[in-house]
């Protein structure tokens, strides 16, 4: 098993108290396949998704990935894990704005310690960047960002991709050649996907689909 | 790997942004330049004094000195042979070699230490040197190359040798040659004794009566005088440090916040806080290295630039010699790299510990630069408070120069402190009064963007009020000292015979040709375990009527002329805690009630008056050659003529009040050069520090703007209040710089100046000065802001409005 999430709880201190925002929710991914997670706005998708990718803490449960428990990793293991095995692509792109194109797609494969030029290049081609390598994102379309990010997430051969609502800001024309990409993309590395959104449409044309509600799986 | 991929990320943002790297080196080269430029002034002059005093062995050496202060004849360090002390006879004195004085060391190389003979005849440049050449007419001289250009002309001398371990201005010689040249024969200043004495010697107090056993010093007299001097230069290249810190601090926090997006990516990518964290630092420390590199040898240059100017004032104010060109000294390089890298390490200590604390999931968007909460303004202001109240008790209850320091320290620190929150309740209270909504918008927006200002404004601070405080108390120097000259030289010719014999036939020259003859007759001795002098002072309506007398007894000049009372400086008392009334004891059996203390600016040491006839009776040997001499000013230049044509005097020995006045003020507006060049470069400083501020600050603030623009409100008048905006803030700043400037200048005057030099200064004011420093902060500021104004002016519609699609 890829990813295994073990009744997860997560609560935040507010000035109330704790509001608790997952409680107990399981979860099971295998490689090569592509789960959509949905639910409302506050249901847990994005508090989960951080989770399982080790940029926050769970209060209880366990998260497994690729067979390493997260709950026992130090911060700094669960660095290492992230540059290792995960791939996180963000609504917001993310990209460093002071590196162009063909830096920040190889970026994270260097860190990862396995950048594949070919690999790069192909990705920059199907992803139609071939063109605007020497750019800045700050030249770039939400949509061409959007593309470097994924290009970026998917050159370190990351054995799970995990995506905020990656075309949150994009158009709906737009989103769909960026979905279409990222799902074709996704397949064909192997990958194991969990892709959190709002679209029903989306979802779909997933392997797999999650629904929260109210920080349970519904 | 990790850590240099990081790196090269990091990097990256400087490449995008080299205006924002270039204000990062060039703030910590200045400020690593100004003050390894003090340090490399303060080392030179340092090396000068160990030279000078290492050239005697005065600092691991015990002396035996005459109790009162004068020379001893040859037959006491016989006398003392036989007594079974080991002892070597040194003379020393000053000669004339154009318009210096050149120190002249007389030693006995048979019996001098092993160390100070070999000194003497260690070969130099010149032919090979040889005891037998030494000791034998007519002798030889060792001697700098700077020294030994300066006696080229003068007649007489034995052979020069040219060493380099000789300081400047000192010469060493065989001490029969000494005597020579000094007209002092059978005379010895001191004797230094030797190491391994006899245990069966007899007790000084039967070997030698009437000498004194003085103790190897830890450090040189001269050293010990010009402390003072160096201290303050310290003190402004620190604050000069202080004021570059401030640019570093804002660009380092600006780049944190510009970068925050990519911290979070670079965490998200795998990189761990440490990796993030320790990239950083070689990145920090890169560029410290770089800077710290560039500002070492911009503070060569400033170094080499002012070092004359305060080897003259050394030369002037205390007799001290230093070297006027730099050499190069690696423990101040080391120093101004150490200084960069620890300067650096300040200015950067907060972001990194904010770095290092990041959460992961933070928010990617910067804050408006170095954003403060109200309650960290809270708490600047309480430490503004606790500062403000450390400096009203080292007022009250301190003393001591470290303590004055202290004192300017906490003044200026604490002020800058308070500054912001002082502005946000002046701006509230504007923003209250306001009537149109757009005057409500310019206050209430003003006051945002205090926290970014706010240390561009707190240097800006610092920099006005060292300028008021310094140039407050140089200019009420200024003043007091002229007056005090005009009372101080009295006569209208000042005149020195070449002996003896040509002086008495002066005096009888004069009697018929002048109003009065002064004789100016001294002696050197120790007053309160300093050199000082003791003058004596004739019973003249000159002196009774001009002298000037800061504390006096009543029948003052009677006393005195009698034989009954002294006066002594203001420096003397002050140090010694003496007053009017209080004896004062000039050696065993010799003590005398003070009955006038007068000023003496311009000289550190210890004086002492007394009457003629007390003087010649105590010394009989006493140096006559001296004189003032009074005669209507009008006809004072034909009178010289005449003298110098009878008795043949040269221009040095013969000299018109005017002529000494415009030296006397030379050396004064020289020793005061060097606190100008600092006090104008740290102003430059702090406007860097406006301008840098200015211009980042104007990339941050289209969020605000666009709105305001989009409601109506065209580029151009958006530029001319941004404009508006940064004179308010100077014109504020220049306010508050006003009152802690006066405070600051109050407390050189009163503090440092006492405990320093030992002097006590009125304070005047100069509103002149004030006006003129204000329009150039002014104008500083108005440069400072009119790029980013100029920008905004021209900035296109579509980069405003990109602040409402969220692309930016």
């Amino acid at each position: 098993m890829l990813l295994n999430a073990s009744n997860v709880e997560k609560s935040f201190e507010t000035q109330d108290g704790p509001l608790p925002v997952l409680r107990g929710v399981d979860l099971q991914l295998r490689a090569g396949r592509k789960m959509a997670l949905t639910g409302e706005s506050g249901s847990g998708k994005s508090t989960l998704l951080h989770l399982i990718g080790g940029l926050d803490h769970f209060d209880a449960g366990s998260i497994e990935i690729d067979g390493e428990s997260l709950g026992d990793l130090s911060d700094q293991e669960r660095a290492q894990l992230r540059r290792d095995k995960i791939g996180v692509v963000f609504q917001q792109f993310n990209l460093i704005p002071s590196l162009n194109v063909i830096d920040n797609l190889r970026f994270h494969a260097r860190l990862a310690g396995r950048e594949d030029r070919v690999w790069v290049d192909n990705l920059a081609t199907r992803l139609g960047l071939a063109d605007m390598l020497r750019r800045y994102p700050e030249q770039l379309s939400g949509g061409q960002q959007q593309r470097v990010a994924i290009g970026r997430t998917l050159a370190a051969r990351p054995k799970l991709v995990l995506a905020d609502e990656p075309t949150g800001n994009l158009d709906e024309e737009t989103s769909d050649t960026v979905i279409d990409l990222m799902l074709q993309l996704v397949e064909e590395s192997g990958a194991g996907l969990l892709l959190v959104t709002h679209s029903m449409r989306l979802a779909k044309r997933m392997d797999e689909h999650l629904h929260l509600r109210a920080g349970r799986v519904a | 790997m990790t850590i240099r991929i990081a790196l090269l990320a990091l990097l990256s943002h400087w490449r995008k942004k080299p205006g924002q790297l270039l204000t990062l080196i060039i703030g910590l080269s200045l400020a690593t330049a100004l003050w390894s430029g003090v340090q490399a002034i303060n080392a030179e002059a340092r090396a000068s004094y160990a030279r000078a005093s290492a050239i005697l062995g005065e600092n691991n050496l015990a002396s035996l000195v005459p109790v009162d202060g004068s020379t001893l004849p040859l037959a006491t360090f016989i006398r003392l042979q036989k007594s079974g002390w080991r002892t070597s006879p040194v003379l020393e004195g000053r000669m004339r070699a154009g318009s210096r004085s050149i120190r002249v060391i007389g030693i006995e190389p048979l019996t001098a230490p092993a160390g100070l003979a070999g000194r003497a005849m260690e070969a130099g440049n010149g032919p090979a040197l040889n005891l037998s050449a030494f000791l034998t007419r007519p002798g030889q001289i060792r001697a700098s190359q700077k020294t030994a250009d300066l006696l080229t002309d003068l007649p007489d001398l034995p052979p020069m040798i040219v060493s380099e371990q000789m300081s400047d201005g000192a010469l060493l010689t065989d001490i029969g040659v000494a005597e020579r040249l000094l007209k002092k024969s059978g005379r010895i200043s001191r004797l230094l004794v030797l190491p391994g004495q006899r245990v069966d010697r007899l007790p000084l107090s039967e070997a030698g009566p009437g000498l004194k056993l003085v103790e190897p010093q830890t450090e040189s007299d001269v050293s010990k005088l010009t402390d003072s001097f160096h201290l303050n230069l310290t003190a402004f290249g620190l604050l000069s440090f202080v004021v570059g810190l401030f640019i570093v601090h804002g660009t380092v926090g600006l780049a944190f916040e510009q970068r925050r997006g990519m911290f979070r990516t670079l965490r998200t990518m795998g990189l761990s806080a440490r990796h993030l964290t320790v990239a950083m630092v070689i990145e920090l420390l890169g560029f410290a290295l770089l800077a710290g590199s560039i500002g070492v040898t911009l503070g060569y240059v400033i170094a080499a630039s002012l070092l004359p100017g305060v080897a003259a004032t050394l030369r002037g104010l205390y007799g001290a010699e230093v070297a006027g060109a730099l050499t190069f000294r690696f423990e101040w390089w080391a120093a101004g790299l150490v200084i960069a890298l620890l300067g650096t390490a300040i200015a950067a200590a907060g972001s990194l510990l904010r770095l290092w604390r990041l959460p992961i999931l933070a928010s990617a968007q910067p804050r408006a630069w170095a954003m403060i909460s109200g309650s960290a303004m809270k708490l600047q202001a309480i430490a503004a408070l606790v500062l403000l109240l450390l400096m009203a008790m080292l007022i009250g209850f301190g003393s001591g120069l470290v303590v004055s320091f202290a004192v300017l320290g906490s003044m200026l620190l604490g002020a800058s402190l308070a500054l912001p929150g002082l502005f946000s309740m002046v701006l509230w209270l504007g923003q209250r009064m306001a009537r149109t909504p757009l005057a409500q918008w310019f206050w209430a927006d003003t006051r945002q963007q205090m926290p970014g200002l706010s240390l561009a404004l707190m240097a800006l601070l610092l920099a006005l009020s060292a300028n008021i405080g310094v140039s407050t108390m140089v200019g009420s120097f200024r003043t007091t000292f002229t007056a005090w000259l005009d009372q101080r030289l009295a006569s209208e010719i000042y005149v020195t015979a070449r002996d003896e014999k040509q002086a008495e036939r002066l005096r009888a020259w004069l009697e018929t040709r002048s109003d009065a003859v002064l004789p100016i007759w001294s002696v050197k001795l120790d007053l309160a375990g300093q050199p000082g002098q003791l003058f004596g002072i004739a019973d003249h309506a000159t002196y009774r009527e001009k002298w000037p007398l800061i504390e006096k007894q009543s029948g003052v000049w009677d006393d005195v002329a009698g034989g009954a009372a002294v006066l002594v400086n203001e420096q003397l008392s002050i140090r010694e805690q003496v007053r009017t009334g209080d004896l004062l004891t000039l050696a065993p059996g010799r003590s005398l009630r003070i009955a006038g203390i007068y000023s003496d600016y311009g000289n550190p040491a210890p004086q002492v008056m007394v009457s003629l006839a007390l003087l010649t009776k105590w010394y009989p040997e006493v140096s006559r050659l001296r004189y003032g001499v009074r005669i209507e000013p009008a006809k004072a230049p034909a009178l010289i003529s005449e003298i110098r044509e009878e008795f043949q005097l040269d221009e040095r020995s013969l000299v018109e009040q005017a002529t000494i006045k415009a030296f006397s003020v030379r050396v004064f507006e020289q020793t005061f050069a060097v606190t100008d060049a600092l006090n104008v470069l740290t102003l430059a400083i702090a406007g860097f520090a406006i301008f840098t501020s200015l211009l980042t600050l104007a990339t941050m603030r289209l969020p605000q703007l666009a709105p305001v623009w989009a409601m109506g409100l065209t580029r151009r008048k958006i530029a001319v209040m941004e404009l508006l905006r940064a004179l308010l803030l100077a014109v504020l700043t220049a306010l508050v710089a006003l009152p802690v400037g006066l405070a600051l200048a109050w407390a050189l005057l009163a503090l440092v100046n006492v405990e320093a030099f030992g002097w006590r200064l009125p304070m005047n004011l100069f509103p002149a000065d004030w006006f003129r420093l204000g329009l150039f902060a002014l104008l500083a500021t108005l440069l400072a802001a009119a790029i980013p104004a100029w920008r905004l002016s021209r900035i296109a519609p579509a980069e405003l409005v990109k602040v409402f699609t969220n692309e930016r």
